[in-house]
């Protein structure tokens, strides 16, 4: 044999004799078949099966009343079976920006959190995370580099499970090489409140607490139920518009195949973006086509509804616009996290742009929804200035800070 | 041998012929009235011949009499009006400046690219739009770091005893090129990936949305300036084109005249850059088709680039704002269209380029 | 006018010295040959003379004035330059290519007028190509396109016309038509000229004065009938030769018939 194909011969031998340890590393799962009772009526369950007991309390504040048995083990979103061995006290978040958020919504504190990625810091920093939650700036964000996990920094903060992106698989496998329970989840979907469930509920499941996310899931379908009957009832179908982005000469709505869809649509209204997909550039003449009724700008963006009522962006013209005229141009409001995105506040999001578009339809009275709703499931009581920081979320929010 | 030829015939047999002239000042002409029915908001073409008409007729005080919207006013002229005019001067500019310096390099394969101008405006606006998201600081910043980029060729190509040679300079322009990429790829590296990286990424591609007639002023007079000195200039760029002995035995100052052509077309190049990023395969395509249209003569194939350029783009970014609901960017379309256009005449001219 | 080189040196290094003390003179009405085996560093010697290259030490002389003192384009109005041409990759037409000589006498920013198109064809009239003015250069032979190189550089109407190795890729025809143009325009115009030339019945026949270069050896320079001599071909040239002169229409002629290596 030649001298390069006796190296290459080596090497292919470790790789493989390495990998067959690595396969045998896995525990052995005791699978009991016993499904959980969800006594949430009215659901699309999960098709998440965890052998050992739950308790079936709904009220967030109950202690659960049986200890979980471990190890039981999940579906994760990345098609996965996951393996919980214990109580975990050091938990990470990698990527999908609104998880922490989430993660405080299921668990009641961030106690555990021991690394989160830096999107996720700066949007706390800039909403009401931070108010309900100030320790949550401390939370070590340098193990992410320009949205890569760099795995041995990680591996310093010691972090026993990790919640990524499931289609980060190369993430996934070097979590698992190195010993850290890994958790995928999905960002693709077009129902906010479906897809924020399902990540409450894994959440609740990989942590063994699923009072409050039953209770959160619970609050969230019923809003969407409660919309959607009301929408039945609608027959004008009101032209509505999301303006995802508009600074520095960059003109961005969002179309379909994104969460913009599901909240325009389930209001009985309609996306005059619906022909663009997912989140594009747009010119000023095709909004003028389209000619919005409502428009919402997101807080992913500086621009703020005077820029439009006062016609201030160069190279574009406002004036004209049905939603500029009637006064219908709108900020989306910023608690835990910005409500554009799948929340632990989306029922609070439904309900806000169903009453802004038809008023007549949804008589919320959202101060008092929000009020309610944030010492409900938060645990805190909204202050009158608070209050107007989730309606009125200044441009900062947009940017990221370091 | 014939000593018979008249000289008046011979002049004659050189001048592009009539009908040629006449497409080539009347097409960008239409391509520019035209441009203005295209776009996403319903105009009928009537209402935009009132339109204009009666903005034409303001700027001598006559009141209008046409009967359309304020809003479609708007359209036309704030938002159509300025993308058209940008459209023709970028178009005209990049042109311009490919033939020029195909002919300076008498190489065929040159591009405004190849002094690294187009790197290192492109950086300069990377740079400003991740440190500040402010529309006229990117600008400058482009135009300011496209002469940077010039300029260090410059210095990188002198070597040996100062002397800069047309081979030594278009391998420097490679190397300034790949260095200035490359410090944009850090950039996007480093750049927030949910909004500056996206922003930054469709920038370079090259658009002229949402621009308005604040951009036609910051980069026109550059562009205009540009064109206009190569226009004056250009029949001495076919002596550009020789040897470099042969040049300098014309009487030319070499050094000089390389040194205008060279900050013409950067100062074009960058200000294009500037307004609308960076847009290939127009200072390529273009001289190449003027060529075969008017022949190499500079002094014909020079203001063939202003009308066919400019009539170029004004059709692309008609078609990049038309076509669908989202902006296409301009170097996407320029380069479907463009690379088999080249590859055709390619296959036609049968490799014989000048 | 008259142009006179002042103990030019010039070597490409200190180790590499090609032309060491050098002195000659031609002025309009002469003709100036120079022969030397290949190498020896004929083109270099012209391109020193008209300033494209920089002695190292000496100079050249216009009329009295040095070279360096004279602005370019006042030069370059006077002297005309054909390089030794291999064909050319470009398309421009013949007469494009001829007038692009009438530079040195144009504005910055003008294009050719009328004036400078009679000036090109009677140039090319001259050069006996006129008829193929249309014709783009890449079509055209090494010699042809030569020929246009001559052209050219008599389109800018110089006092002195400098050229290297023109016979050079052309026809035993079109190299008696060089020869007989160049007489021509020396005779007619009263132009002078400096020739590179590998031929030394062509020096002879053309030749007022030549200037002879070979390895080590001192330069020659005076009338041509002294400098090319067989004794002087045998050394500077290591080729022994016999010359046999003859009559033809009350003309001398000298032919040099190369016998074998000396």
């Amino acid at each position: 044999m030649s001298k390069f194909n006796k190296i290459f011969a080596a090497v292919l031998s470790i790789v493989l004799l390495s990998s067959m340890f690595v396969g045998c590393a896995g525990g052995k799962t005791t699978t009991v078949t016993k499904t959980a009772t969800n006594t949430v009526t009215n659901t699309k369950t999960e098709t998440v099966t965890v052998t050992g007991d739950t308790t079936t309390s709904t009220k967030p504040d109950e202690p659960e009343v049986k200890p979980l048995v471990y190890p039981y083990t999940v579906q994760d979103q990345a098609g996965r079976t996951v393996t919980i061995n214990k109580k975990y006290e050091r938990v990470a978040f990698s990527s999908v920006r609104p998880l922490p958020a989430t993660y405080f919504a299921v668990t009641g504190n961030i106690d555990t959190l021991v690394g989160m990625n830096p999107s996720s810091r700066s949007a706390a920093l800039a909403s009401m995370f931070v108010i309900l939650c100030p320790e949550i700036a401390n939370v070590p964000t340098n193990f992410i580099v320009n949205n890569d996990t760099n795995i041995e920094e990680l591996m310093k903060l010691n972090p026993e499970v990790v919640f990524c992106l499931n289609k980060n698989t190369d993430e996934i496998n070097a979590l698992e090489a190195a010993g850290i329970t890994a958790v995928g989840l999905e960002t693709n979907g077009t129902d906010p409140i479906e897809l924020f469930a399902a990540w409450a509920d894994l959440i609740g499941q990989v942590m063994g607490e699923q009072n409050r996310a039953k209770a959160i899931i619970e609050e969230s379908r019923k809003a969407a139920q409660e919309v959607k009957d009301i929408a039945k009832t609608i027959t004008d179908k009101k032209k509505v518009m999301f303006l995802y982005r508009d600074e520095g000469g960059t003109l961005q709505v969002a179309g379909s195949n994104l969460y913009s869809q599901y909240w325009i649509e389930t209001i009985g209204a309609e996306n005059v973006a619906k022909d663009c997909n997912n989140v594009t550039e747009v010119s000023m003449e095709q909004i003028m086509q389209w000619n919005p009724e409502y428009i919402f700008i997101t807080t992913f963006t500086k621009c703020q509804p005077d820029d439009l009522y006062n016609n201030k962006i160069e190279g574009q013209d406002w004036s004209g616009i049905k939603a500029v005229q009637d006064g219908h141009v709108y900020k989306d409001p910023l608690g835990i996290y910005r409500w554009f995105t799948p929340t632990s506040d989306s029922a609070l999001m439904l309900k806000w742009i169903a009453s802004k578009t038809y008023p007549e339809y949804y008589k919320y009275d959202m101060e008092k929804e929000v009020r309610d709703y944030y010492k409900t499931f938060y645990g805190y009581e909204l202050s009158d200035k608070e209050l107007n920081m989730v309606f009125n979320p200044s441009s900062d929010a947009a940017y990221y800070v370091k | 041998m014939n000593t018979d030829i008249s000289v008046n015939n011979v002049k004659k047999d050189f001048k592009i012929a009539w009908w040629k002239k006449a497409v080539l000042i009347a097409l960008p002409l239409l391509v520019f009235l035209l441009s203005f029915c295209c776009g996403r908001f319903q105009v009928a073409p009537n209402t935009v011949i009132e339109i204009l008409w009666d903005n034409f007729m303001g700027l001598f005080g006559i009141a209008p009499t046409g009967n359309y919207s304020a809003f479609q006013e708007s359209a036309v002229m704030a938002l159509r009006f300025p993308r058209i005019i940008l459209g023709l001067l970028v178009g005209a500019g990049l042109a311009i400046s490919g033939a020029a310096l195909q002919g300076m390099f008498g190489n065929p394969l040159v591009s405004p690219q190849v002094l690294g101008v187009s790197s290192g405006a492109g950086f300069g606006a990377a740079l400003a739009i991740l440190l500040v998201e402010n529309l006229f600081l990117t600008q400058i910043s482009a135009v300011i770091m496209g002469l940077v980029a010039v300029a260090v060729t410059f210095m990188v190509s002198k070597v040996g005893k100062g002397k800069a040679s047309i081979y030594t300079l278009v391998l420097a322009g490679t190397i300034t090129s790949a260095f200035f990429e490359a410090l944009i790829s850090a950039i996007k590296f480093t750049a927030d990936p949910f909004s500056k990286l996206p922003t930054i990424t469709y920038w370079l591609m090259g658009s002229l949305a949402n621009r308005s007639f604040a951009d036609v002023w910051h980069s026109a007079p550059l562009i205009i300036i540009g064109i206009i000195v190569l226009v004056i200039f250009r029949w001495r760029i076919n002596i550009l084109s020789l040897d470099e002995d042969e040049a300098k035995a014309m009487g030319v100052n070499l050094k000089l005249s390389r040194f205008i052509v060279v900050l013409c077309c950067s100062v074009i190049t960058a200000a294009t850059v500037s307004v609308c990023g960076i847009v290939g395969w127009i200072g390529l395509v273009i001289p190449h088709i003027c060529r075969s249209i008017v022949g190499p003569n500079h002094k014909d194939l020079i203001p063939a680039c202003i009308a066919v350029g400019g009539a170029y783009l004004m059709i692309i970014d008609a078609i990049a704002r038309t076509v669908s609901a989202s902006e296409i960017p301009l170097s996407i379309l320029t380069a479907i269209i463009g690379a088999p256009f080249f590859a055709y005449l390619l296959k036609k001219s049968g490799g014989q380029w000048k | 006018m008259k142009i006179e080189i002042c103990h030019g040196k010039f070597g490409y290094s200190n180790e590499r010295i090609i032309h060491e003390d050098i002195s000659f003179d031609v002025s309009n009405g002469q003709i100036l040959t120079i022969l030397g085996p290949n190498g020896i560093g004929k083109t270099t010697l012209l391109k020193c003379i008209t300033g494209l290259v920089p002695w190292m030490s000496g100079e050249t002389l216009v009329d009295g004035v040095s070279m360096k003192k004279m602005k370019h384009t006042a030069f370059w109005k006077r002297i005309g330059y054909v390089p030794q041409s291999t064909g050319s990759r470009f398309a421009y037409s013949v007469l494009d290519m001829v007038l692009l000589g009438r530079a040195s006498h144009m504005h910055v920013y003008s294009t050719p007028s009328s004036a400078d198109y009679d000036i090109a064809m009677e140039a090319l009239e001259q050069v006996g190509i006129a008829h193929m003015y249309k014709k783009p250069c890449n079509n055209l032979s090494g010699g042809e396109f030569q020929l246009v190189m001559v052209a050219r550089a008599l389109a800018s109407k110089p006092e002195i016309i400098i050229l290297d190795e023109p016979e050079s890729h052309l026809d035993f025809k079109n190299q008696m038509l060089i020869i007989g143009m160049l007489e021509k325009i020396v005779r007619d115009q009263g132009l002078g000229c400096i020739v590179n030339t590998h031929y030394p019945e062509h020096a002879l026949r053309l030749g007022d004065i030549s200037l002879m270069l070979g390895p080590n050896l001192p330069y020659l320079f005076g009338p041509s009938k002294d400098v090319i001599t067989e004794e002087n071909l045998s050394k500077y040239f290591g080729v022994k030769v016999k010359m046999l002169s003859f009559d033809y229409k009350d003309r001398d002629y000298c032919s040099i018939i190369p016998l074998e290596l000396s």
